[in-house]
């Protein structure tokens, strides 16, 4: 089998997982036939790769499945008696991993560890370093450097389910596919193996980061209940008091700087989100916005049909989405109350399932009865986007948190303006993000989160005055043929596949 | 998003150290429990036959020697597994399966005795056939004293224990003396036996009682499982006992001065007195060392696992290791203190006691070796519990199995260099375990947070 040109390191997403990410990778691979693409896919357990949601395309010649929270086999846990040389070697790599003076020096550390394990340390088991004497001493030392007033049980428990996919994945790397470029979908686990891997092969790695894997783990972990804080009264405060919080959010966060050190471009949806990446440890000289596309061509007839019906006095408004707290529709109510008091003829529609959350969608019903919108507001259900859009002169969207809110790129592609919340990517989509692209104008209003009356004054402007609705619309269709089309967003991928399998230097790189 | 970040709790929780802390319920037994109960009850029926200036009992007492030292080596193992298992039924909440487990042990200890005691008595000696059966049925009974004394001292009920073994003996001692009188010299034996029968009674309506019903058989281990499972105990126990037995064994069957009892019986009158009364001066030892085991060094040990569970940091856990360090020194310069003492002074004193007790020169030799050898037996008892606290069966059944091989040896050596070497086998094989478990315990103790978290499986197999 000859030499795939792409391995894509995927971590619990695309073909296991539904979501906008699978969708990503999914077109990613169709828009590029002309590419042969390995899959390097990375899963908790077996239960959770049961069901493929996702086809795999035909240029997919090679696919590989790791879990890295399944039980080892049992010649893994294992502790064999190592030779003398071993020990000692086992030792040195643990050493330069635990203390380790700063981020460059772990990573070559790990580096190290991981091509040791191929040569000189194929001996060595996992459960060396459950049971072994050498890592309980350095473990122990670890402790006692940074640890000391700690709960050692879970401390103790806690480096071992840290560090078992640490272990797994640095074992992985010999199974990941020899391939010309690896393209890695977020960091963390995926990441780390990427380079890893682009380490041990001599091919470039590059990194696409729709969410930021290392934010999203520090809220997981800031929220877990089950890591050990002792009660704040204690002896411990502060710091000492998250110690093993912190463990794990330091352990994500190094995921995430092996990997921003390894990856060449680092690409991000929009500014925010590549603020956050430099944050997180990344080299703004390498980072890159490549956000999401649409096929502005799904959307003509849909346009044409919106062009095409008359203009009446009155305006019909659409909110796209999931009924679920995070898009924060209580608040879009609250506006349309505000707005109906001065447009009395206006038609809300609520399009999306309701089936997520539906507490919280009945508590919207019950909002809707108290403030007399009932025949004003309408929940309608999930139904075509296209479709939808083809009725709806004005989209609104109050989401308290957004990445790159795709139905914003298509009620642009349909010509229909968008009044959305400043978060996420929604400021640069609306407003334009580069200078040529902010030269096209703005193609609706932002508002502030959680703001009824600035959503409501925002709706009651667009609704009165159609001129500005055209003149709108007509920003939003140039931009997102300009800079969101799907077929112009694979192409500089393309570019990029291109220019990393020739070993060229990166074309905007001067 | 993509990403699979962490798991979840469940995982979190697999540490469990009860399989480690379990094991210090059982531990105590095998030096404080019935054993030593047993052997003092033998001694101290062996003095009073002795003093018994009436008919010769040669023929009794040797039997119920015979009876006791065989089935302790043939249940021993079987105590101390059924006594483990009860100690994890018990300490998993899961108490209504102590008598199941205790019916099934005694299904397999049972047809044993039988089979064992029956071929031995009928086949091997020449006595009446009432004699014969009485045997027999002492066997049944003397083999379910172990389990049933055993489980329950596990349990803690140390003085249901005592009181059913002071009443089971009285009664014994009692119907065999009616018995004799009224029915006939054979019908000792058979006397005897029945007020064992009171002892297992009392036992097993103890049991009963503490134990709540069962539903059936299930999570209830089989003994066959339960053997696999505990090795190296099973095996542990039959060394010891092997090694509590092999020096008189030997001398019986190979000794200077041995007398054929009655067919394969044999006794070696000289030795065997001796013997018997040496082994009662372990008593006040015995009861300094379970005194003060169960109250300090069991409580550092309790203390050690409360502070790991309780999330102590890993400076305390060290300082409750250093504490259980020097209070197990402590406890045993304290046995040396006080067994010492009350050793020398018999052995100072043998020359003058065990002539008016009709005991001669050579005996008085032997009497003071096996002091010497129960003083060290009763030291190695101190660090073999403390393996057995620590969950080291591997060294455990080291020590044991070092104890045993030991005496066989050297008892053979010193049958084969003449009476004066005897009893050497016994202090040899005491000295031997005592050296090695003394290591191993101060090593176990050295290494006990290592042991306590590295041995645990990152993956438990039971969920």
């Amino acid at each position: 089998m000859s030499r795939p040109d792409v391995c894509l390191v995927l971590e619990g997403t695309f073909p296991y997982v539904r979501g906008g990410v699978s969708g990503w990778v999914d077109q990613l691979i169709h828009a590029h036939p002309h590419l042969r693409f390995a899959i390097f896919f990375i899963g908790s357990d077996q239960k959770a790769t049961q069901t493929r949601f996702y086809e795999i395309p035909e240029n997919v010649v090679d696919f590989q499945i790791i879990h890295l929270f399944e039980r080892p086999p049992a010649e893994e846990l294992d502790a064999p008696r190592l030779g003398e040389q071993v020990k000692k070697e086992l030792q040195a790599n643990l050493e330069a991993i635990y203390f380790a003076p700063g981020d460059s020096e772990r990573i070559a550390a790990v580096q190290a560890m991981a091509a040791w394990l191929e040569a000189g340390g194929q001996s060595v088991r996992f459960g060396n370093l459950l049971h072994d004497r050498t890592s309980w001493e350095i473990l122990r030392r670890y402790y006692e450097k940074n640890f000391s007033q700690v709960s050692f049980i879970d401390f103790f428990w806690t480096c071992r389910f840290l560090h078992q996919p640490l272990w797994q994945m640095m074992k992985s790397v010999q199974l990941v596919p020899d391939a010309a470029v690896y393209h890695c979908i977020s960091t963390g686990y995926a990441g780390v193996l990427g380079a890893l891997a682009s380490h041990r092969r001599g091919s470039p790695c590059f990194l696409t980061e729709h969410g930021i894997y290392t934010k999203e783990r520090m809220i997981e972990v800031v929220q877990a209940d089950w890591i050990h804080e002792p009660p704040g009264h204690g002896i411990l405060s502060g710091a000492g008091r998250l110690a093993l919080k912190n463990l794990w959010i330091h352990m994500f966060t190094f995921l995430g700087v092996m990997t921003y050190r390894a990856s060449d471009p680092i690409i991000s949806l929009y500014s925010g989100n590549a603020r956050l990446q430099e944050e997180f440890g990344a080299d703004p000289e390498k980072q890159e916005i490549i956000p999401n596309g649409v096929f502005p061509a799904r959307f003509e007839s849909a346009r044409k049909r919106l062009a095409g019906s008359p203009d009446s006095a009155s305006c019909r408004v659409g909110f796209i989405g999931r009924i679920v707290p995070i898009k924060d529709i209580k608040t879009l109510l609250r506006a349309s109350r505000m707005a109906a008091d001065v447009i009395p003829d206006l038609r809300i529609s609520l399009h999306g399932p309701a089936s997520e959350d539906e507490a919280y969608s009945d508590e919207c019903h019950e909002m809707v009865d108290s403030l007399g919108l009932g025949g004003i507001v309408r929940f309608v259900g999930p139904g075509k986007v296209d479709e939808i859009l083809a009725d709806e002169d004005l989209i609104v969207l109050t989401s308290i948190s957004e990445a790159l809110p795709l139905v914003i790129l298509e009620a642009f592609a349909c010509g229909t303006p968008v009044v959305a919340t400043d978060v996420g990517a929604c400021r640069e989509l609306l407003n334009g993000r580069t200078v040529e692209d902010k030269a096209l104008g703005r193609a609706g209003i932002l508002t502030e989160i959680a703001s009824p009356s600035e959503t409501a004054d925002a709706m009651v402007r667009l609704a009165r005055d159609p001129d500005l609705r055209h003149q709108m619309g007509r920003a939003g269709l140039v931009r997102v043929r300009k800079f969101y089309d799907q077929r112009q967003v694979m192409g500089r991928y393309d570019t990029i596949y291109k220019t990393l399998k020739s070993g060229r230097e990166l074309p905007w790189r001067e | 998003m993509a990403g699979i970040g962490f798991r979840l709790q469940k995982l979190m929780r697999g540490g469990t150290y009860a399989g480690v802390f379990r094991a210090y319920l059982y531990a105590a037994l095998i030096s404080s429990g019935p054993l030593v109960l047993s052997i003092t009850s033998l001694s101290l029926l062996g003095l009073a036959v002795a003093a018994f200036r009436g008919p010769d009992l040669t023929l009794f007492f040797c039997s119920v020697t015979f009876i006791y030292s065989t089935s302790m080596i043939l249940t021993g193992a079987m105590q101390l597994v059924l006594v483990r298992c009860v100690a994890d039924a018990d300490f998993s909440g899961h108490r209504e399966r102590v008598w199941p487990l205790l019916t099934r042990f005694m299904g397999a200890v049972v047809p044993v005795q039988i089979v064992f005691s029956a071929s031995f008595f009928l086949f091997f000696t020449t006595t009446s056939l009432l004699f014969q059966l009485s045997c027999i049925f002492l066997s049944v009974q003397v083999g379910m004293m172990w389990l049933l004394s055993g489980l329950l001292t596990a349990l803690k009920y140390y003085n249901r224990v005592v009181g059913s073994f002071v009443i089971g003996y009285a009664a014994s001692l009692g119907l065999g003396w009616a018995f004799f009188h009224w029915l006939g010299p054979d019908w000792l034996m058979a006397g005897f036996a029945l007020g064992h029968f009171v002892l297992i009674l009392m036992l097993l309506i103890c049991i009963r009682r503490e134990t709540p019903d069962a539903d059936g058989m299930e999570g209830v281990r089989t003994v066959r499982e339960a053997f696999k499972a505990y090795e190296l105990i099973a095996l542990s126990g039959l060394a010891y006992n092997i090694g509590i037995w092999a020096d008189k064994f030997l001398f019986w069957w190979f000794g200077d001065g041995r007398i054929q009892v009655n067919g394969f019986l044999f006794a070696m009158p000289l030795n065997d007195q001796a013997v018997y009364m040496g082994f009662l001066s372990i008593i006040p030892g015995m009861a300094v060392f379970l005194l003060k085991f169960e109250t300090e060094f069991s409580r550092h040990y309790a203390g050690f696992f409360e502070d790991l569970v309780a999330k102590a940091p890993l400076e305390t856990l060290e300082r409750r290791r250093v504490g259980m360090v020097n209070s197990l020194r402590a406890e045993v310069l304290d046995l040396v203190k006080y067994q010492g003492t009350f050793t020398l002074v018999l052995l100072v004193l043998a020359d003058r006691i065990m002539p008016s007790l009709g005991l001669g020169a050579l005996q008085t030799g032997v009497f003071q070796v096996v002091l010497l050898g129960s003083f060290l037996l009763l030291l190695f008892l101190t660090f073999l519990t403390v393996l057995f606290y620590l969950d080291e069966q591997r060294s455990a059944f080291l020590c044991c199995g070092v104890f045993a091989v030991t005496n066989i040896l050297v008892t053979a050596a010193s049958i084969y260099f003449g009476e004066q070497w005897y009893g050497v086998g016994f202090v040899a094989a005491a000295m031997a375990g005592l050296l090695l478990s003394s290591w191993l315990a101060e090593k176990h103790m050295e290494t006990l947070l290592f042991d306590t978290f590295t041995r645990q499986p990152m993956y438990p197999d039971t969920p």
